[in-house]
């Protein structure tokens, strides 16, 4: 059905001519599921784009042909693209906030593809666009047809973009790492979802995905690319069990292993507190016990210690609890991995732990001094006006008592520490990559002589070879530094990977987990 | 995400798609700085020399045509308008750069404090800020003259308080911004003391920004002035002002039409160049994005 | 409507404090206006005489809430200069400076919206070129000079129109909007000018955004896209710049009746700055100080509407 043949394209940039897909072919067949996985720079999204017909003007075809169903759709015109685009391929992307028009009602964005395509009439239309919400297991459609893209949660806001897509019964759906930034509860029910839809109406798939274990669930076949060429392609139990190339063997050895933990059934997060029998509010007997592990060796010290807290979010006049009743100790040298759904109140937690939000009672006592915070997006965290150098030396600044050249000295001797080379002191943070980025902020943290670094998904932006070089650093420096992270993340894999034990944050409480 | 808006100087002179414009590279910024230069240049040279007295009135020479002699032509009274030009573009210009000097200091003390701290500060400030806002900040200027009279002066300072609340909004807007970006609450956890975050963190962020809106200032503050010495309630004689040449020409605009002309082109000029050097700055160095 | 509410409780505020502010301002200033009145023959009873009858020895806060109240009434006090009423010598002005706000306004609005749609649908084409270099030059240049200009060009010159001759509304409707056609267009082409230079660089912006790309992937045209996506979402920052635009146009009719000759408020405005007529020119700065920010009410409501993330009324 979608035949790919030698595609080429190449793209200026300041001058320079970037390849950006090379003589990339490979086939889907009618009823298919078919994964293309790759990091970013593999050309993935790039090919999506140019079948879906929206590559940009800067992007060049150099070579090759996209033929659906026989016709090439690099040939056709504007008009006869457009004709094929909505009612024959229909296509959902990563972020469903800004993927909507935010000021269109829901209803009106999904009759307008019909506007566009059929000839209906406001009944018959209507009655497609319910048809449609309910085949993506949208509750109350009439009520849904009238809100705003904001109104929806936002598993709800990626169900009704899949329903525009499918609302013309598209014989293919592209899918742009649709489930990347959502939850592992909502990703999995768009997963189901694409695999009812497929099986339903027998329409293909294109999967694009940096997300392996997402790409193992959902895909028959799988491609893989790099630098925007196919590497490898096969089906999903070749791929998986047999790599045959080393890139391949990469990128599975990268995604984080969950220490024997079967994952493979969608693990989801009830699953975990199956697996986990020792699930206990903190009380105080837990600690009994761990000083009962540890009598022949130093008790540890203790980092920070949150006693009852209850926390409120003021809104105008109303005050909201967010946490009720919490309590927990962390010690040096531990990784504690701090979970929850979305609202869930972690992020709450995480401002009262730092002080940043004062609306709360309870005490937390920090045992170090300045604790410190790693931010998610390694593109905000640093000034950008500043070298690292100034960045670094900012804390010697504060507590004073520092000559230039002794502030220079530990600004290269910290940089070395994370693993960074010394010319970086010279260098802006926009020189630096994300993963880079990330070590200069835990750098910084560093500089303070803090043992606690409140780590905010410090990872999730980062690919996942560059996150694989990250959990060694953060564990290094818990061995040496006796750093203890609260390490705030809503991926599972990767906390099992690094944490000692878990906090979960759920419905007001915290419920410690060990993993 | 790189800044969409595009320059007239990338139009004449650039071929190439510059939609998207990458930092670093600005034909707005170097056209505009040219002509700022240049026009600056000029006036200054006026304020040490002129080819004529710009007062020295030569009956025997009205209302000549622009010349070799004369570059301008002359005005009725046989002045050179080349000259009274040149001195009169100086008043514009001191009054337009006192203005956002007071405005712009003024401004950013206070937007900086109310942006940062929010509050009932902040309330307080926004909402006289509203007041004084919401009302032409010419008419402002106009209530401070007709109470402390006309002049150059005065001018200067009744326009540099008018312009505050709106300086004062943008760099509010700025700080506020700003007070919750990741590196600022960093900078807050290390320690750092306040003053020190306003001053040395954030302004330098804001810096492009800043400037461009001085930069908006100084035209608006230029195009005020002229105005208010058009009416007759600006700048007062012997001072020299392209707006009261270009009220004066008025009266005679079918027999020397080069006595508005060349003011008023001049003035142009000298508000596009600043104009262009504004988005420039904007264009080379980011938004603080 | 808890907004609405909100919003003309700050607008009565605002009107306090500016038109405190007017008042006790002229009341600092130096010099005695029933001495002006009567010149140097008055004698110190006239003096003391005309004082009294005007009320200047009152206490400064009963005489401003008394010209609170008066004003309210409609009265606005007498003009020192003319010795009438002032809204009496304004009253047929007022619908002279508000018709050329008006037509000012919608020329703006027309302008701008339709010639950044065409910019934004060719960009980087012929018309954007053309249209960056004319708007960049536009908005360098004062409404008076324009005006002067206008005056070279199409009175002299071309003769479609006779400088200062200005034509009454109760003459001759049709010739008097005619004649105020210029002058608006004067006022409104620097604005127009930023204005579509302002929703250019919004719809562009918009335009780099996912909603378009899923627009384009439902099978929309550029049209399309630009007209029942991208305008709505992109006209935002350009509301709130319209607001802020009323202010502009009354500040620069002021100086445009002056190169045409038109007689509004905006020409007795400045007369009797000179003449320190302080009850004209009091009550001229609060009125329009009511009407921009009645204008700024509307556009901010307006705005409200647009932007469905905020709560709409």
């Amino acid at each position: 059905m979608l035949d790919v043949e030698r595609l080429s394209i190449h793209f200026e940039d300041r001058g320079r001519r970037e390849e950006a897909v090379k003589n990339v072919s490979f086939q889907l067949a009618d009823g298919k599921i078919l994964g293309i996985v790759g990091e970013s720079g593999s050309g993935k999204t790039m090919t999506a784009l140019t079948i879906a017909g929206l590559k940009k003007q800067r992007a060049v075809i150099d070579g090759g042909s996209v033929c659906l169903d026989g016709v090439d759709l690099l040939t056709l015109d504007d008009a006869q693209l457009r004709s094929v685009q909505g009612a024959r391929i229909g296509m959902i992307f990563q972020e469903p906030m800004s993927a909507l028009n935010p000021t269109m009602k829901i209803g009106k964005q999904l009759e307008e593809v019909l506007v566009l395509h059929a000839k209906l009439s406001k009944e018959e239309r209507r009655n497609k666009v319910f048809a449609a919400m309910e085949d993506v297991e949208l509750e109350n459609p009439r009520e849904l047809y009238e809100k705003y893209p904001h109104e929806l949660s936002g598993g709800m806001r990626q169900r009704a973009m899949l329903a525009a897509a499918i609302v013309c019964r598209p014989k293919l759906l592209i899918a742009d790492e649709p489930t990347t930034a959502l939850d592992v509860q909502t990703q999995d029910g768009i997963l189901g979802l694409l695999k009812k839809l497929n099986q339903k109406y027998g329409m293909s798939i294109l999967f694009i995905s940096h997300n392996l274990r997402v790409v193992e669930k959902l895909c028959g076949r799988v491609l893989v690319m790099k630098s925007g060429e196919v590497v490898e392609e096969g089906s999903v139990e070749a791929i998986f069990g047999n790599p045959q190339t080393e890139y391949t063997r990469e990128l599975i050895a990268a995604i984080p292993d969950a220490c024997g933990k079967n994952w493979k059934d969608g693990a989801t997060v009830e699953q975990d507190e199956a697996v986990a029998e020792e699930i206990a509010v903190w009380q105080g007997e837990a600690v009994a016990d761990e000083n009962a592990m540890e009598k022949d060796v130093l008790e540890p010290k203790k980092v920070l210690e949150v006693c009852h807290l209850n926390a409120y979010y003021r809104e105008g006049r109303v005050r909201r609890q967010i946490l009720q009743d919490v309590s927990f100790t962390l010690h040096e040298g531990e990784i504690v991995g701090l979970v929850g759904g979305s609202g869930s109140g972690k992020t709450t937690l995480c401002k009262c732990v730092l002080g940043l939000l004062k609306e709360y009672d309870g005490v937390v006592i920090h045992h170090t001094k300045r604790p410190q915070m790693v931010f998610q997006d390694p593109y905000g965290s640093l000034n950008p006006r500043k070298t690292i150098g100034w960045i670094l030396e900012e804390p010697l600044k504060v507590q004073g008592g520092f000559s230039k050249e002794e502030r220079r000295r530990k600004a290269e001797e910290m940089l070395e520490r994370v693993h960074l080379p010394k010319e970086f002191y010279k260098r802006y943070p926009k020189e630096l990559s994300g993963g880079q980025r990330q070590r200069v902020s835990i750098a910084t943290a560093l500089m303070t002589g803090t043992k606690f670094i409140l780590a905010d998904e410090p990872l999730s932006a980062l690919d996942v070879t560059v996150q694989a070089q990250m959990i060694e650093l953060l564990k290094e420096l818990q061995e040496k530094e006796k750093i203890c992270y609260l390490f705030v993340s809503h991926d599972l894999d990767v906390v099992h990977l690094l944490c000692d034990r878990v906090l979960k944050v759920e419905g007001k409480t915290v419920t410690s987990m060990y993993g | 995400m790189a800044r969409c808006s595009t320059s007239l100087a990338d139009m004449v002179l650039y071929r190439g798609s510059y939609l998207m414009k990458y930092k670093g590279h600005s034909h707005n910024f170097t056209l505009g700085l040219g002509i700022t230069v240049f026009m600056v240049a000029l006036i200054l040279l006026g304020f040490l020399w002129t080819p004529y007295e710009p007062d020295a009135m030569q009956g025997s020479l009205k209302l000549n045509a622009p010349s070799l002699l004369h570059l301008f032509g002359t005005d009725q009274f046989g002045r050179d308008i080349f000259s009274r030009v040149l001195v009169g573009a100086g008043s514009t210009l001191v009054i337009a750069a006192g203005t956002i000097l007071i405005g712009g200091l003024a401004g950013v003390a206070l937007g900086a404090v109310c942006g940062y701290f929010g509050g009932w500060l902040d309330e307080g400030v926004m909402r006289v800020c509203d007041a004084l806002a919401a009302f032409p900040s010419v008419l402002l200027a106009l209530v401070i003259i007709s109470i402390a009279g006309s002049g150059k002066y005065k001018v200067m300072v009744a326009l540099g308080i008018a312009f505050i609340p709106s300086f004062a909004r943008i760099v509010r807007g700025e700080f506020m911004r700003l007070r919750e970006a990741d590196f600022v609450i960093g900078a807050r956890l290390i320690g750092v003391p306040t003053p020190r975050i306003l001053f040395v963190h954030i302004l330098p962020n804001i810096l492009p920004s800043l400037l461009s809106a001085l930069a908006i200032g100084f035209n608006n503050a230029a195009l005020a002035e002229a105005g208010l010495s058009y009416l007759g309630i600006g700048v007062q004689p012997p001072d020299a002002s392209l707006g009261r040449m270009l009220s004066e020409s008025q009266t005679y605009l079918a027999s020397g039409v080069w006595c508005a002309a060349f003011p008023g082109v001049f003035l142009v000029l000298l508000v596009l160049g600043v104009g262009l050097l504004g988005e420039g700055i904007l264009d080379r160095f980011g938004g603080g994005r | 409507m808890k907004y609405v509410i909100k919003k003309i409780l700050g607008l009565i505020i605002t009107l306090l404090i500016v038109s405190m502010l007017t008042f006790f301002a002229f009341e600092l200033i130096p010099g005695d206006p029933a001495r002006s009145i009567l010149g140097t023959d008055g004698t110190l009873e006239q003096v003391q005489a005309l004082r009294e009858e005007m009320g200047l020895n009152r206490p400064l806060p009963q005489r401003y809430g008394e010209w609170v109240f008066n004003f309210l009434h409609g009265d606005m006090g007498n003009s020192y200069y003319y010795q009438k009423s002032v809204q009496d010598l304004i009253g047929d002005r007022i619908p002279i400076t508000v018709a050329m706000t008006i037509l000012s306004f919608s020329m703006i609005l027309v302008l701008s919206v339709a010639v950044s749609i065409f910019s934004v649908r060719y960009a980087n084409r012929l018309f954007d070129r053309i249209f960056l270099i004319v708007d960049q030059i536009m908005m360098s240049v004062p409404p008076f000079f324009i005006g002067i200009i206008f005056t070279a060009v199409f009175g002299l010159t071309l003769h479609w129109f006779t400088p200062g001759g200005y034509v009454s509304y109760e003459k001759d409707v049709g010739g008097f909007i005619g004649y105020l056609i210029l002058p608006s267009l004067a006022i409104a082409l620097p604005r127009a000018a930023m204005a579509a230079k302002l929703l250019r660089s919004s719809l562009l912006d918009e335009m780099q955004k996912d909603y378009v790309r899923t627009a384009y992937s439902r099978g929309n045209g550029p049209w399309r896209v630009l007209l029942h996506h991208v305008l709505k979402n992109g006209i935002l920052p350009v509301i709130t710049f319209l607001g802020m635009t009323a202010a502009d146009i009354i500040a620069n009719s002021i100086v445009v009746e002056q190169v045409f000759g038109i007689p509004g408020v905006g020409r007795m405005l400045i007369s009797s700055i000179s003449k320190r007529d302080y009850p004209m020119v009091e009550a001229i700065i609060v009125l329009i100080a009511v009407v921009t920010l009645v204008m700024n009410i509307l556009v901010d409501v307006l705005y409200k509407k647009l932007d469905k993330r905020i709560e709409v009324i």
